[in-house]
């Protein structure tokens, strides 16, 4: 009895006291060239493993060879499978992409989380404490690339950590260690990013005019991703959305035309409730 | 001797056994050619449902009937004590219902306080979480400031000692930015999201304050429906009016500018909640019944048609975003309302 009251005062201590954060570090993401990807599927595997998350199930999508279907708290990699057909010349092409949180550089899911669970880590990395998600799926909501889920299990949210525990001993993330043809880079995103021009600049002067990277940049009302990609066709293609939305960027204006309703009904009221005759 | 084929690249390799592909292309015909990737949903379905809605509602409800109370108490504060009595009442028992829903619907109910280890200017659902606390603290003091300390059960002296040291206007003074924010924030919480029918608008937090305004307002109008004063009547009713117009002033809006992204609401399972419910029983009907003779349909039928109509509002809206998470389209384009900067590629 005692010793559970006593656990009960720790907790609410521990609740609100908040420690000095880690040094920042340069920022680290991966770069995902899907030029490169052979669709082996090393990295979902090397996820799982590393991470101990648990199997999906063994079902059959016949959506080409992709079994996994969607990002989810339990798949923090995703290998997408595309097979594209040109009448035209009766050719086939396939589009291999190895999905994974974006990291955004202003995450909406960090911004909504109202118990201040995701943070920005030290590498910079948008990360869940698992000892402060209270599960309220507001940043299930909140991601426009619906990667984020609330575990039935555990009853928190989970998403790729980018392998925070590795990074901490200096170790790379186990989807980028694992696979093969080097199509998931991490690194510095600094440099990630000159990479990635590079290899775009390369692949136009083969010819291949429609590569082009995917989050590279801020575009319309969104951030730039610290996972970013090298894509071959329109995002949608590879189920990213082509103008993500950034809910943050509207959070004025909504607000100030609610408030205005209400003040203004309010006021409405006291008009009303004062022109008959004083009490 | 027969050439060989020059091959490039990997295409080349694939336009060589074609013939193959065929098989491919006769196994899923269509799966090949849906839109977007096999026609998959880019969301994620929302965590958010019957708790939920119910909470829009009862929060809504409470807090508007708790800013016309105050309204109430300092225009005719005297002549109205027991009609105020009620409502402060009404007010208390529905905000007590809000914190059981919010909790059950987290993942971990028992980690709800971990909202209030922060302040965060992002969050609406943090904003709420710390306007509810205020709030119902202080509608618990406003219903111990108005009812006699001998007629309560147990904490006589507690609130004697509140009713000497707090007059009533100070705490509604105090009470009315609380109030005012769990009015205004719902909607904002939904608008803040990435779900197109909730977030493409900025008026879907207009449209549940104005709905909550004029619950309250219904809920004032049923507890006086046996109070004799008929000046009082005409004032509730002129206000309910004002409050179902701004309603669907502000529902216009949301329709006008969500556009194509309200489309589960006039499609689907939650159309005929919405237009039967929200708007016909919700603010067609009552507007109606309020110009009524008989004083039941004015003052009992048309209020609780109009709390039900608020009811059936906000649970449409909270399920319509189940269908909406599917929309591969929407997602697709999800920032439609910063025109000239989204930037296609090609």
């Amino acid at each position: 009895m005692n010793e559970g009251l006593v656990q009960i005062a720790t907790d609410l201590r521990d609740t609100w006291t908040r420690p000095e954060p880690p040094a920042a570090q340069e920022e680290t993401g991966f770069f995902t060239d899907t030029t490169l990807c052979i669709g082996c599927k090393a990295c979902e595997v090397a996820c799982k493993q590393w991470n101990q998350l648990p199997a999906d199930g063994f079902n059959w999508t016949g959506n080409s060879y992709d079994n996994t279907v969607t990002l989810s708290d339990t798949t923090w990699r995703h290998v997408a499978f595309v097979e594209q057909h040109d009448a035209a010349t009766d050719s086939m092409r396939w589009l291999m992409m190895s999905d994974v949180c974006k990291h955004c550089q202003h995450a909406p899911c960090v911004e909504v989380c109202p118990t201040g669970a995701l943070i920005y880590n030290e590498f910079g990395n948008v990360y869940v404490q698992q000892d402060v998600c209270n599960g309220c799926a507001n940043c299930v909501v909140g991601c426009p690339f619906g990667v984020i889920a609330r575990n039935k299990a555990d009853g928190r949210a989970h998403k790729c950590t980018l392998c925070y525990d590795r990074q901490k001993d200096g170790m790379v993330p186990a989807c980028a260690k694992s696979c093969p043809t080097e199509s998931i880079k991490f690194g510095k995103v600094s440099e990630l990013r000159e990479q990635a021009r590079q290899r775009v600049e390369q692949l136009h002067a083969r010819g291949e005019t429609d590569a082009y990277l995917y989050g590279n940049e801020t575009w319309g009302e969104y951030s730039a991703l610290n996972s970013f990609f090298l894509l071959k066709d329109k995002p949608i293609v590879y189920n990213l959305p082509e103008a993500p939305r950034r809910p943050a960027a509207h959070l004025k204006r909504n607000y100030l035309f609610s408030f205005m309703a209400s003040v203004a009904l309010t006021a409405v009221s006291a008009l009303l409730f004062s022109g008959g005759e004083r009490g | 001797m027969a050439s060989i084929p020059e091959i490039n690249d990997a295409r080349d390799v694939f336009s060589q056994i074609s013939p193959s592909y065929d098989i491919v292309r006769s196994a899923q015909p269509e799966r090949v050619h849906e839109p977007g990737y096999y026609g998959l949903p880019i969301l994620k379905r929302p965590f958010w449902k019957w708790e939920i809605a119910l909470y829009f509602f009862f929060e809504g409800v409470s807090a508007g009937t708790s800013v016309l109370c105050s309204v109430l108490r300092a225009t005719r504060g005297r002549r109205h004590r027991e009609m105020i009595r009620a409502g402060r009442t009404l007010s208390f028992a529905t905000m007590l219902v809000c914190p059981p829903l919010l909790i059950a619907d987290l993942g971990r109910p028992e980690r709800f306080h971990h909202m209030l280890r922060i302040w965060k200017k992002t969050s609406p659902m943090n904003h709420g979480a710390w306007a509810l606390t205020g709030y119902g603290l202080l509608s618990t003091i406003q219903l111990c400031l108005i009812w006699p300390a001998w007629r309560l059960p147990f904490g006589k002296r507690i609130v004697r000692l509140l009713q000497r040291l707090l007059p009533e206007s100070v705490v509604d003074v105090l009470g009315m930015p609380f109030a005012l924010t769990m009015i205004s924030y719902p909607g904002v919480l939904l608008s803040t999201t990435a779900n197109p029918v909730w977030s493409h608008t900025h008026f879907l937090g207009s449209l549940f304050a104005a709905s909550s305004m004029s619950n309250g307002a219904a809920a004032l109008a049923l507890l006086s429906a046996r109070c004799k004063d008929e000046d009082l009547h005409r004032s509730i009713g002129r206000f309910e009016d004002a409050a179902t117009t701004a309603e669907a002033a502000a529902l216009a809006l949301y329709l006008g500018t969500a556009k194509k992204a309200a489309r589960p609401l006039f499609k689907g399972k939650q159309s005929g909640l919405f237009l039967i419910g929200a708007i016909g029983l919700g603010i067609v009907a009552p507007a109606l019944l309020r110009r009524a003779r008989s004083p039941v349909l004015r003052s009992v039928v048309a209020p609780l048609l109009s709390l039900a109509g608020g009811a059936a509002l906000k649970w449409a809206i909270t399920y319509a975003g189940q269908e909406s998470a599917m929309d591969v389209e929407l997602a697709n384009h999800n920032a439609p309302m910063i025109e000239g900067q989204a930037q296609t590629r090609a």
